[in-house]
């Protein structure tokens, strides 16, 4: 599981997160959205032990992340950044393998590490694509290979900075599911979305971050309130239900002329 | 484009290709360089001083004997040391920086050896043995190739990184220049060779002092092979699935000053060997740098032998510089690979 404490990140006189507490047990998936520059990327890199909070800490699996050595931290999460590989001469083979590093001195049947590389291929539709050269792919396809490369790592935390913004509206569902049944397996996934809709439908937890704070943490219904969406992202929203599954909707009902106005009432929630 | 067909069997029977075909190349352009020359010399003459040499045979010496063993051998080996060299540090550089452009002799590695080497000369006492300048080439190397890790992180464009790369080692080959010509001492190897290589200075006593910076400098990146892959993944990425990456990253680039350094000391500056055999190879066997590493080694030797053959008998009795020969035929395979890599927009 992941569990961060009272998390601030300031950067000169900037605050990029201000007191954030965090957590996602195994089972479970939990979503960050929020607008651009809310610090959701900032936080995902705290909790992967990439960056150093100035206040607060942030444990894995009960290891203080700022403080475990790198080898141990890569059998406890995995981490998928927003960037694509696209200089990478690698084969999507060679380079999902790459997920298994950490695991390189387990005692392993013959075979194994190559079953669960072919396995994580398949579950984000790209097997087919096995011995192409990462260049040579689409960004989306791209997205898929880096998605099994963190499957891969059979890590206990998954975290994953928009793993769907550059998937087909196919992919995305397909992807959402893999992560919902990793999550059923008992992985604890936090994943960075943009699109609401997809927290909606498919993450158990969701958490909205703006200027770095977090406003509201809980279900979707909990968090998924048109005022309160209105005024993070200074756009007039709606949430109404699903005409055809249990789940929220959300949709933007006119033209983002309301948005100066609600975008300074930022601070009141 | 898709339905690829699995090439894994046809990537090991691409390595096995490309090892026997280098390694019977290389064994064909060493016996050429020992036969060729201003002494003409047989295969049977050959044999003669290598008999000689290992107490086999006790004929009376020929002339051929001393041509051979004390001029040519030293020569062709150091060639293929320098090949060696070039090519490993070519092969980890690009692996190290996710950037098939960067060179040892293009981004001031080279220059800075020389300057190096240089220093190492004047601190060395007169007569005194030539590993004091090999010492010096391998710090030069080093420290440039560690400068160039700063840089790059802090410029993002490959190309940037190569043109500043390029400014600093017209920098220093600027400085080297007018240190050598101010000094003008006949203990300091000429402009021209910093400039251009040259291997007509090879003696045994130089060979057996450079040959162990190459070697270290093989076996460090060498012993690299699965960090330098990992690195192709970006360095965060490495660093997420366990790879040290500061502490690899500095590792390999000692190893690459290593080589770097024994290089240019014992050939001077040779351009584009670095930069065109990893290129090759890598198109021909893949990027796994278990595979990547020996091989443009084994190419870079035979590119250097190859060429210094052809320096030295094209114009004969003229020799021209080594690296003139190499900027010639690699500047054009270096504009062509950019061209297609503007092309294809990777």
């Amino acid at each position: 599981m992941v569990r961060a404490e009272e998390i601030a990140y300031r950067r000169g006189n900037a605050t990029l997160i201000d007191r954030v507490m965090l957590t996602a047990d195994r089972g479970e998936v939990l979503s960050i959205v929020g607008p651009n520059g809310a610090g959701k990327t900032t936080l995902l890199r705290i909790l992967a032990g990439d960056l150093i909070p100035s206040t607060g800490r942030a444990w894995v699996q009960n290891v203080d992340v700022s403080r475990a050595d790198l080898q141990h931290l890569s059998q406890l999460r995995a981490y998928l950044g927003p960037k694509g590989l696209s200089d990478n001469p690698f084969t999507v083979r060679d380079v999902v393998t790459m997920g298994r590093h950490p695991h390189r001195r387990a005692m392993l049947e013959t075979g194994e590490h190559e079953a669960i590389v072919e396995s994580a291929m398949e579950r984000t539709d790209v097997l087919a694509l096995a011995s192409r050269p990462i260049h040579s792919l689409s960004t989306g396809e791209q997205q898929r290979v880096g998605l099994a490369r963190v499957i891969a790592q059979e890590t206990p935390v998954l975290l994953l900075d928009e793993p769907t913004s550059a998937l087909d509206i196919g992919h995305q569902e397909k992807v959402m599911g893999v992560l919902r049944s990793l999550a059923r397996d008992g992985t604890a996934v936090v994943v960075i979305l943009h699109d609401l809709n997809l927290a909606a439908a498919h993450t158990d937890r969701m958490m909205l971050l703006h200027e770095g704070r977090a406003v509201a943490v809980g279900s979707p219904a909990e968090v998924l309130n048109s005022e309160r969406l209105s005024t993070v992202y200074g756009q007039s929203i709606q949430v109404t239900t699903h005409p055809h599954r249990d789940c929220l909707l959300v949709l933007t009902v006119e033209a983002s002329e309301a948005s100066s106005e609600a975008g300074t009432a930022g601070p009141s929630l | 484009m898709n339905g690829p067909i699995d090439d894994t069997g046809a990537r090991s029977r691409r390595r096995a290709t490309a090892t026997t075909a280098l390694g019977l190349a290389l064994l064909a352009v060493v016996a050429l360089g020992l036969l060729s020359g201003a002494v003409a010399a047989s295969p049977a003459d050959l044999f003669h001083m290598l008999g000689g040499r290992l107490g086999i045979t006790d004929d009376p010496a020929r002339l051929t004997d001393s041509v051979l063993w004390a001029i040519r051998m030293p020569r062709v080996l150091s060639g293929l040391v320098v090949g060696v060299g070039l090519g490993a540090a070519g092969a980890a550089l690009q692996g190290t920086f996710r950037n098939q452009m960067a060179d040892p002799h293009l981004v001031g590695i080279s220059a800075a050896a020389g300057l190096g080497a240089v220093a190492g000369i004047a601190l060395t006492p007169i007569g005194g043995p030539p590993v004091i300048m090999m010492v010096g080439a391998a710090v030069g190397a080093v420290a440039a190739a560690l400068l160039m890790r700063r840089i790059a992180r802090r410029v993002i464009e490959s190309s940037q990184f190569i043109l500043v790369g390029l400014a600093l080692g017209l920098a220093m080959l600027a400085w080297l220049g007018a240190i050598v010509l101010a000094w003008d001492s006949p203990r300091v190897p000429t402009f021209a060779f910093w400039v251009f290589g040259g291997l007509a200075g090879s003696t045994w006593s130089t060979l057996g002092a450079g040959t162990p910076f190459v070697l270290a400098g093989l076996a460090i990146v060498a012993g690299s092979a699965r960090s330098l892959d990992l690195l192709a993944l970006g360095e965060a990425e490495a660093q997420h699935v366990g790879v040290d990456v500061d502490r690899v990253v500095a590792v390999i680039l000692v190893g690459v000053g290593l080589s770097v350094g024994g290089a240019v000391a014992l050939g001077g500056a040779i351009g584009f060997v670095g930069l065109i055999a990893p290129l090759i190879l890598r198109s021909w066997i893949g990027p796994t740098h278990r595979w990547l590493v020996p091989l443009a080694a084994l190419a870079g030797a035979m590119i250097v032998v190859a060429v210094d053959v052809s320096a030295r008998t094209v114009a004969a009795p003229v020799e021209i510089p080594v690296g003139l020969l190499t900027a010639i035929l690699g500047a054009p395979v270096f504009v062509w690979f950019l061209l297609r890599v503007g092309r294809s927009g990777t």
